[in-house]
């Protein structure tokens, strides 16, 4: 598979990424593995799978990708919820502080909302008086 | 104007509109003002004015009715224009208030976030260099 500049514009690739790839490859490139794996980390390959592969391909990489982003979820779930645990006394802090200031602000605009739509609901009935039945 | 539930139906109003206008109104309603300002709270009046003021003829309707729309979307503009103003006050209230709370919350979980973005770091290259690699070899095929 030979990708361009012109490819990926013909599939309506972001600015950023053509660019970059403008940059990276201005002779456009012929695509391997040695090629994408030293461009792991600048181009969006969940893209690049999507709109590039023709329909078999795209098939076949999404069942293989799909064991790989299980892989990285394992991995991650971990640490994340490690992160969790760590940040959970703060972000409680947080939502408790919020909760007053925003109750405060919900209790503020009660009345304004309903003083609007009483006068959107008396403009609506007296618009429907003039129709008859 | 009298106003039913199937005629509610007919107009694919939401089910919760419906249940409650069948609730409110059993054997339908004659629109008023009154009657509008009475459940002005209850039912979706920017629904109605756009699915209910048109009768069933649509087109004759609303060649008909076209001044009496544009009338409601006139008399209704500054009404909005009122509440949004006196919204903004107690919205800029709020996110003053909200603004070091948060600020304080951001500056307690930096380091959290930063050791937590730091482990996944390699995690989540080791996982971007797999699925390059395999966008490599499928390509490689083709």
């Amino acid at each position: 598979m030979f990708i361009t500049v012109e490819i990926l514009r013909s599939h309506k690739a972001c600015q950023d990424q053509v660019d970059l790839f403008a940059a990276t490859f201005p002779d456009g490139v012929q695509v391997t593995e040695a090629v994408c794996l030293a461009a792991a980390d600048k181009f969006d390959f969940r893209w690049a799978a999507e709109n590039l592969l023709p329909p078999e391909a795209r098939a076949e990489y999404q069942a293989k990708h799909a064991s790989i982003l299980g892989e990285y979820r394992a991995k991650r779930a971990p640490i994340w919820a490690e992160y969790r645990a760590s940040n959970a006394a703060i972000w409680d802090a947080y939502g408790t502080k919020h909760a007053a200031i925003w109750a405060e602000c919900k209790a503020k605009s009660a009345p304004i909302l309903a003083e609007y739509e009483a006068k959107r609901a008396a403009l609506f009935g007296r618009i429907a008086e003039t129709l008859g039945d | 104007m009298f106003v039913t539930v199937e005629l509610l139906k007919s107009h694919d109003a939401c089910q919760d509109q419906v249940d409650l206008f069948a609730t409110t109104f059993p054997d339908g309603v004659c629109v008023t003002e009154a009657v509008c300002l009475a459940v002005a709270d209850k039912f979706d009046f920017a629904w109605a004015a756009e699915n209910l003021l048109p009768p069933e003829a649509r087109a004759e309707y609303r060649a008909k009715h076209a001044p009496i729309r544009a009338e409601y979307k006139a008399k209704s503009a500054p009404i909005w224009a009122e509440y949004q103003a006196k919204h903004a006050v107690i919205w800029a209230e709020y996110e003053a208030k909200r603004a070091p709370i948060r600020a304080e919350y951001e500056a307690k979980d930096a380091p959290i976030l930063a050791e937590y973005l730091a482990k996944r770091a390699p995690i989540r290259a080791e996982y971007e260099a797999k699925r390059a690699a395999l966008f490599g070899r499928i390509a490689e095929t083709i």
